[in-house]
């Protein structure tokens, strides 16, 4: 199987559904919001009362359009809502009002950058998007579990929420390729705040559209489409699941078919669903409720001047400006809120630290790094120019060793953290002026995620804080080098090892409290003397 | 020739019924006249209507609520511009609380559980509806034969047609039942039952009168509007509903003139335009000397008379039953008895229960257009109807556009033929849709247009004549059909008792 495997090229293509988080719907006014009383957040029009009519949401728009700008997509001017008919229950006008010829953005792409585990880049590439359409949701059937009831209920609160479908080019050749787009998609959705990226609501959902060919043939194969899938798991144990069935096929001399298929996670196989007994057609035609819709370029400019930094360009600016490494760019840039936190810590940690700037120059470096102890911190001095970045890798230790592990995913997504980033950065201040130990941080850490206090009550409460008086650590060791004559003597002849224990024992007597640079210097001083 | 004065007829409660709204309006302000009188009036007139045998009821009124008409009245702001006036609407426009049955059996239990923004207006200015009418199920059909709730007479000649679709509300106005009515107009649905009953109607400019609430037929075509005895209750009524609606996309951003007070401004230099494709071998002997004697009128009035072409007329009929097909058979694709209206008990499973629930709900005429309707957008055949059909849309509104450059109005016949006798010539329905050639134009191109009646053929039946003008230009079709009422007159039908 292995060898054979090079026979095929895997080929795949996304269509993402994202459920946009505007506060009403896209034809009419009722709220959006979820998770409420069954057939509450209704009205005529998206009950499909007969004679009511929609109006189109231009927020929904707006957002669509957004998402084109920052795909560098081609934002159409003129865009137009068309009618897809079919019966179903979940569709109470048995028609679904879409884009299908004139989509508010045509042509787009997306950049994905495949990391190996430890976050070093392997490699980037480009994912062409072909079309952004704005259509509304359909409701949900509910169906009884116990089998005698012939009954289904339908909730028509979802129906005529804004949905965005975003339909990529069929540019991907691995299942991991195409997990990684679909990341960096829900990304850019947050980020713009078009869509709360929600999977488990059905918010994000995506069909994956499989197919292989011979390599080096330009053609492409027949494909299936998985509908409906709406985790990364599944997306990839999917595709997984698709190629060794297609290649199955393929190497047998039986040809794939094409149709719709269903994953289940249980098993992690698709399965085909039922096939309507004819092909659907839908006869789409444009919905004569809704005249063409105009984005102006005027529109479209303010839009672009409005639009926020997005994760590909954060994670180049945090390696050039913060001198990051791939992996804690990418990571730091990983979601909006945290990005947010990141920049705002790091900002915190920088006017702290030049604040507190003329005591440090007073005092010994400590863990500090020698750029720092010698020269005047300020922009203008290259030395200085490295303070952000010290500090700003600071803060991202302390982000990735002790705030992502108290972080859950939901309370990322709703920005609620355990410990206000101007903590954090004020932590990192003080770690890089050598006032704290990173085991002080730690515990410090831990103490504001459970009180109400600020870093400097708990600094004070616990005495948190290292000694960096010389004279005073020197006292301290003179007091070890006198109970312990014994083990200097033996460092003096040649017993390295001796330092060691010497240290430990000074730590000890300064209560866990001594600047340990600056306490080992002494020791070796003293005993070189 | 009546003058109609505003004033009350002497002591005659008999003759309450023959005022017009303008001066049921005037009399209702003067406290002349209650609307209650009034009511009971046309209430008892439709009662004496219902105690007829088949034949010879009109059968135009399916629904009365005189309690809610009073409460409304009631509540009709003070000064208003219809100060309470009673008034029917026809059956596919929401009224809260009303049935909305469209004349379909698939829609025999629903009720309006909101209210149109056109009715809306009519209340907010003074209106009172007491009455809901007939009608072709779902607005499909030329002479309202087509319903759930038997055909409608015209109260003119009783086995005579009163036209279609809004055969009910004219009927109602043409039997003295009301004195105006509200109906709606896809290919000609105002004006064709109109001039079947010698009373008057407007279709507005496609955007004038908001269509939320009226149940759509063909969502590009439709619009609400006016049908009456009098040329000034057609422009009070027009100026209770128009105006841009923000729940209805389609409608126009443009201020109401006050159609009512312009109707006495004197018209100077108006160009009427004939297009004479309008004039051809089709239409009756009687109708055209009919006509053209109308036409005089406006010349002697001072008008300027041309001759025009418009070539492209006969395509006007087959883009209308295109497109108004293609739109109807997805507008009505949500009718499948499981929200409102009537499920059918023997469904066995959902796609049964679309099947037959909607096999069950409909006649044969709405069957058709939607089959027709699917057929023009599946696949396969889009470009070469549908894709054709709005192209072809865009190249005959731009003729009509170019002719009425110059001139101000055009002027063609009603009706080319006759008004058909009840039952007759409609074994093969495209004769029927042909008699609809006149009227689509105005829908297909979105233009205003209004038809009112200028004689009487040989048998007493009405001859009409129709205007299309500008669009939004309303006014000037009401001041030149004003005139005509004013310094003409128009024919008196000698149906009522």
């Amino acid at each position: 199987m292995e060898a054979k495997n090079l026979e095929f090229e895997v080929v795949i293509g996304l269509e993402v559904h994202a459920q946009l988080n505007t506060e009403t719907k896209l034809f009419c006014r009722c709220r959006t919001s979820f998770g409420e009383q069954a057939n509450m957040n209704v009205c005529p029009v998206c009950l499909g009362y007969p004679g009511a009519l929609p109006v189109l949401n231009e927020k929904a728009l707006v957002k669509a359009a957004l998402l084109g700008l920052a795909l560098q997509g081609k934002v159409n001017e003129q865009s137009l809502f068309e009618r897809k008919n079919y019966f179903y229950p979940d569709s109470p006008k048995a028609y679904q009002i879409s884009q299908l010829q004139y989509p508010i953005v045509s042509a787009g792409v997306l950049p994905i950058h495949l990391r190996n585990k430890n976050g070093e880049d392997l490699y980037s590439k480009e994912i062409q998007i072909e079309r952004v359409q704005l259509e509304e949701d359909a409701g949900k059937l509910m169906h009884s579990e116990r089998s005698e009831v012939k009954q289904s209920y339908v909730d028509l609160n979802r129906c005529s929420t804004p949905l965005l479908e975003i339909v990529s080019k069929p540019d991907m050749r691995s299942a991991a390729e195409a997990v990684e787009y679909f990341k960096s998609l829900r990304r850019l959705l947050i980020y713009l705040d078009i869509s709360d990226g929600n999977m488990q609501d059905g918010s994000m959902r995506c069909d994956v559209n499989v197919s292989l060919r011979a390599r080096g043939q330009k053609a492409l194969g027949t494909r299936t489409e998985t509908k409906n899938m709406n985790t990364f798991k599944g997306i990839e144990e999917a595709i997984q699941y698709e190629i060794v069935r297609q290649r199955a096929l393929l190497l047998s001399g039986e040809k794939v078919i094409q149709e719709t298929m269903l994953f289940n996670s249980n098993t992690g196989k698709t399965k085909p669903m039922r096939s309507k007994e004819e092909a659907q057609d839908y006869r789409y035609f444009p919905d004569p409720d809704l005249f063409t819709v105009f984005f102006s370029k005027e529109n479209l400019q303010s839009l672009k001047e409005a639009m926020p930094e997005l994760p590909d360009a954060k994670f180049h600016r945090y390696k050039q400006e913060f001198l990051l490494s791939s992996y804690d760019a990418a990571l730091m840039s990983s979601s909006k809120n945290l990005a947010g936190y990141f920049e705002h810590a790091s900002a915190e940690a920088l006017a702290l630290f030049k604040e507190a700037k003329p005591a440090k120059e007073s005092s010994a470096a400590g863990e500090s790094s020698a750029a720092g102890e010698s020269s005047p911190a300020g922009e203008s001095s290259p030395a200085g120019k490295l303070q952000g970045p010290l500090l700003a890798k600071r803060v991202c230790n302390l982000i990735s060793t002790e705030l992502l592990s108290l972080l859950t995913e939901v309370r990322l997504e709703q920005a609620l953290f355990p410990v206000p980033a101007e903590a954090i950065g004020s932590m990192a201040a003080m770690l890089e002026q050598g006032l704290i130990s990173s085991k002080m941080a730690k515990e410090i850490f831990k103490a504001l995620s459970e009180t109400d206090k600020t870093v400097e009550e708990i600094v004070l409460e616990r005495g948190l804080k290292l000694i960096c008086d010389e004279a005073a650590l020197e006292a301290i060791v003179d007091k070890v080098l006198a109970d312990h004559a014994k083990v200097a003597a033996d460092f003096k002849s040649g017993k390295a090892k001796a330092m060691g224990y010497l240290i430990g024992q000074a730590m000890k007597a300064s209560k866990g409290q001594a600047e340990p640079k600056l306490l080992s210097k002494i020791i070796q001083d003293k005993l070189k003397s | 020739m009546t003058k109609e004065t505003g004033l009350r007829p002497e002591n005659t409660v008999s003759e309450l019924h023959r005022l017009s709204l303008f001066a049921i309006v005037k009399l209702l302000k003067k406290k002349e006249l209650t609307v209650k009188e009034l009511l009971e009036c046309y209430l008892q007139r439709l009662e004496e209507d219902e105690r007829q045998p088949r034949e010879s009821r009109i059968n135009a009124v399916v629904y009365k609520n005189k309690e809610e008409a009073l409460k409304q009245a009631a509540n009709a702001p003070a000064d208003s511009l219809l100060g309470g006036a009673p008034i029917i609407i026809k059956e596919n426009l929401h009224l809260l609380g009303y049935p909305v049955r469209c004349a379909s059996k698939i829609l025999s239990n629903y009720k309006a559980t909101y209210s149109s923004t056109a009715m809306l207006r009519l209340l907010k200015n003074g209106a009172s509806i007491f009455a809901t009418a007939n009608m072709d199920e779902f607005a499909m059909g030329s002479a309202n034969e087509n319903s759930m709730h038997g055909f409608v007479c015209n109260p003119l000649a009783k086995d005579y047609i009163p036209g279609g679709s809004s055969g009910g509300p004219a009927a109602a106005v043409a039997g003295y039942f009301t004195s105006a009515s509200i109906g709606s107009d896809t290919g000609g649905s105002i004006r064709q039952p109109a001039a079947c009953c010698g009373v008057i109607g407007l279709k507005p400019t496609y955007g004038r009168v908001s269509r939320y609430g009226l149940v759509a037929f063909a969502s590009s075509f439709d619009q609400i509007g006016p049908i009456a005895r009098r040329v000034e209750d057609i422009a009070l009524l027009l100026e209770a509903m128009a105006g841009h609606d923000e729940a209805d996309s389609t409608s126009a951003k443009l201020p109401v003139p006050s159609y009512s007070k312009a109707l006495e401004t004197p018209i100077k230099n108006l160009h009427i335009a004939l297009p004479k494709e309008y004039l051809g071998d089709t239409v009756h002997p009687q109708i055209r000397r009919a006509f053209m004697q109308a036409v005089d009128f406006y010349e002697k009035q001072g008008a300027k008379i041309s001759e025009v072409s418009l070539p492209n007329t006969d395509y006007a009929l087959s883009i209308y039953y295109i497109l108004s097909t293609a739109e109807a058979s997805s507008n009505l694709a949500r009718f499948d008895g499981i929200r409102y209206g009537n499920p059918s008990k023997k469904a066995e499973n959902l796609s049964d229960l679309f099947f037959r629930s909607r096999s069950e709900g409909f006649g044969d005429e709405v069957k058709r257009r939607i089959f027709t309707g699917s057929y023009v957008l599946s696949a396969g055949y889009y470009d070469d109807y549908y894709m054709k059909a709005l192209k072809a849309r865009r190249v005959v509104y731009d003729k009509y556009m170019a002719i009425l450059k110059d001139a101000d109005l055009l002027m063609m016949p009603t009706l080319p033929y006759r008004v058909f006798k009840r039952g007759k010539d409609h074994e093969d329905p495209t004769e029927m849709y042909r008699s609809d050639v006149f009227n689509v134009a105005a829908n297909v191109v979105g233009l205003p247009s209004m038809s009112l009646p200028c004689a009487k053929d040989s048998l007493g039946l009405p001859i009409s004549f129709q205007f299309m003008g500008r669009p939004f230009d309303e006014a000037l079709m009401l001041r030149a059909a004003y005139l005509y009422q004013q310094e003409h007159g128009l024919p008196v039908f000698e149906n009522a008792k």
